[in-house]
């Protein structure tokens, strides 16, 4: 038993000089082994970083944004903070003017040339937000867009937090559906939204949603009504089902820059499919196409509406990537994929965007092309087709952070139309614009 | 419902640990953007009101944000935390912030325990909190000092690229950092001798 216990302790310590110097240099560790050398004579290399990391690389760029000289007019808008007081801890005003321009033609096979030249006032928002209670947001924001048909509120929704994480929204808003559809105007970087998010988009209107966001999940499960008022619209209809999901992760790439990367996967379940006023948000039925003059014999109606896709930043670059699928009585699918660069760091982006959109319905696509784009707010000219690709490329030059920036790119598109009146569009278009917003 | 409105009414109102109103009228008075504007040497500053967290052992964390205008447009903010027990006693401090995009942060400078004497010495007159000082302030100067020459990583937009970016003064930061440091110890010790 002695002996047994000998060979035990003899072994483990050899084993253990053998994990020592498994990172010495093999002549150096057989010399030891050998007993040519004693094994406190050798110098072992310097351990690993603390836990194994690697060194991280600095920082190309941070999310911050250096002071500005306009930075004192801004801060103007925020007339009242107190994070200690226990009723209202902020009021503030906001407001968004975004001008559009656009020059090209659109050129039908076998029909019309439709002249595209124009500028407009897109979007004028003036609003008010206030923090109270410590946990909840209100956000009032009317709309007065230029010479469009629409002008009312644009939301008026309330947010509360509780139990650190969950919330609770209530009132008008605008469902989130899709990365273009839930991102603010002021933060898109493409002039206007791609056709298939305009053309199945949900209107903004009373709702209520529940979730939870944490570091890495976040999730939400909401309920709207068919309702579609320029003001404050009503319970009206079945509505329809809001489900999302999301999963954002901040981790070094490869390089060991930092990254941010976030999935996320919503659906919508119109429960008023064929007669849903708010799904799509507009009501082209009996107009007549500005390719071919065909009629659109009905407004799209879907049931189901899924969008997917995956948004990653990293230093200059970004991407964002989302699928959408719409089915229903119309079906419809596409894609867009938006990559960016800062090509000088917080003053001029590049922004490239491919938009795809199908279907399998004769003229089943509609949507508008130049500073028309969006069917829901005016009555230009509407074109109809059955495959659509857009190449946009642009320049974004920011004069003021977020707040205030000029836009310019050249967009080409191209609107097959071979299951319909066989009007295939082709269109040149160059974009100018600028918003500003506080 | 009555009982229930006064819980609710108690529970939003919930008393703080420390004295915010002193704190403020040492530094001119909170004004309705929720900070207070001060000038030391004819050097302009601001602090933000400041956010208290309360640990289940008692210790109190008052944490403000005290602003360097650095020009007439520019201003940079550092975070100043004063950790203080339930007995009073100041038990750490901390200073952390990102000037021009650089991380600067002491971490936390704790109380450090009195050196005991050798056998025969007599003991030396021991100030923790001036220890403290002088650690906190000796690991934040050689930082700024650092990010102050170090590339700007922040996105700069065309304006503030015309403009050239924003001056660092370490001793003024300093200067305001230490200032806010001693309002908070010194109110702190008002309520204890109540």
């Amino acid at each position: 038993m002695k002996f047994i216990s000998t060979i035990t302790s003899r072994t483990l310590r050899l084993g253990g000089s053998l994990l020592a110097l498994s990172c010495l240099h093999a002549n150096e560790a057989l010399d030891v082994l050998e007993g040519k050398k004693d094994a406190d004579s050798v110098v072992l290399p310097p351990a690993p970083d603390e836990e194994g990391k690697k060194p991280t690389t600095p920082a190309l760029l941070t999310p911050e944004w250096a002071p500005s000289p306009p930075d004192p007019v801004w801060s103007k808008a925020v007339l009242f903070e107190d994070p200690t007081n226990p009723w209202v801890q902020q009021l503030a005003i906001n407001g968004l003017f975004h001008w559009s321009g656009a020059w090209g033609e659109a050129t039908p096979e076998g029909g019309k040339a439709v002249d595209l030249d124009g500028t407009r006032m897109r979007r004028a928002r003036l609003g008010a937000r206030l923090r109270a209670f410590n946990n909840t947001d209100i956000e009032a924001v009317a709309e007065f867009a230029g010479d469009s048909n629409f002008n009312g509120i644009e939301r008026l929704k309330g947010k509360t937090r509780f139990l650190d994480t969950g919330y609770v929204s209530y009132g008008k808003m605008r469902p989130e559906f899709s990365l273009e559809y839930s991102t603010e105007v002021q933060n898109q970087l493409v002039p206007e939204r791609s056709l298939l998010v305009n053309m199945v988009a949900p209107a903004s209107t009373l709702g209520i949603m529940v979730g939870q966001d944490t570091e890495t999940w976040g999730w939400g499960l909401g309920w709207f009504s068919s309702d579609n008022d320029s003001n404050i619209p009503g319970v009206k209809g079945d509505g329809f089902l809001v489900a999302k999901l999301d999963y954002e992760s901040h981790e070094p790439s490869s390089s060991g820059e930092p990254m941010r990367t976030r999935w996320h996967l919503d659906y919508i379940y119109n429960f008023d499919d064929k007669n849903n006023p708010a799904i799509p948000r507009y009501n082209v039925s009996g107009r007549r196409s500005a390719n071919g003059n065909q009629l659109i014999a009905r407004n799209p109606s879907f049931r189901h509406l899924m969008s997917t896709g995956v948004e990653i930043e990293q230093g200059k670059f970004s991407f964002a990537g989302d699928f959408i699928l719409a089915h229903g009585e119309s079906k419809a699918w596409g894609m867009s994929l938006t990559p960016a660069y800062w090509a000088i760091p917080g003053t001029l982006q590049i922004v490239g965007r491919y938009a795809y959109a199908d279907t399998d319905d004769p003229a089943g696509l509609i949507g508008g092309l130049g500073t028309s784009t969006d069917p829901y707010f005016d009555s230009s000219p509407v074109f109809v087709g059955d495959e659509y690709h857009s190449f946009y490329l642009g320049a974004n030059l920011h004069v003021y952070k977020d707040e205030f920036i000029i836009m310019n790119g050249l967009e080409h598109s191209l609107l097959k139309d071979e299951g319909g009146g066989g009007f295939d569009t082709d269109a040149w278009i160059w974009h100018s614009g600028a918003r500003l917003s506080f | 419902m009555k009982s229930f409105l006064t819980f609710l009414i108690a529970a939003i109102t919930q008393a703080s640990a420390f004295d915010q109103a002193a704190l403020g009228e040492s530094l001119n008075g909170w004004t309705r953007d929720g900070s207070a504007h001060y000038s030391l040497d004819s050097i302009p500053y601001r602090t933000l009101r400041p956010v208290e967290k309360i640990a289940e052992d008692g210790t109190t964390t008052v944490r403000v944000t005290v602003i360097h205008r650095a020009n007439s447009w520019a201003e940079v903010p550092f975070d100043l935390e004063v950790s203080i027990s339930a007995n009073g006693q100041a038990q750490a401090f901390r200073i952390h912030g990102k000037p021009r995009g650089q991380k600067v942060d002491t971490g936390l400078i704790t109380r450090p325990s009195p050196p005991t004497p050798a056998d025969g010495e007599e003991a030396v007159p021991f100030h923790p909190i001036e220890e403290m000082k002088k650690m906190l302030f000796d690991s934040f100067e050689g930082q700024v000092l650092r990010a102050a020459e170090a590339k700007d990583t922040r996105k700069r937009d065309l304006l503030a690229r015309m403009h050239g970016p924003e001056p660092i003064d370490p001793d003024a930061l300093e200067k305001g950092l230490r200032f806010n440091l001693d309002r908070i110890l010194g109110i702190r010790l008002r309520i204890e001798s109540k």
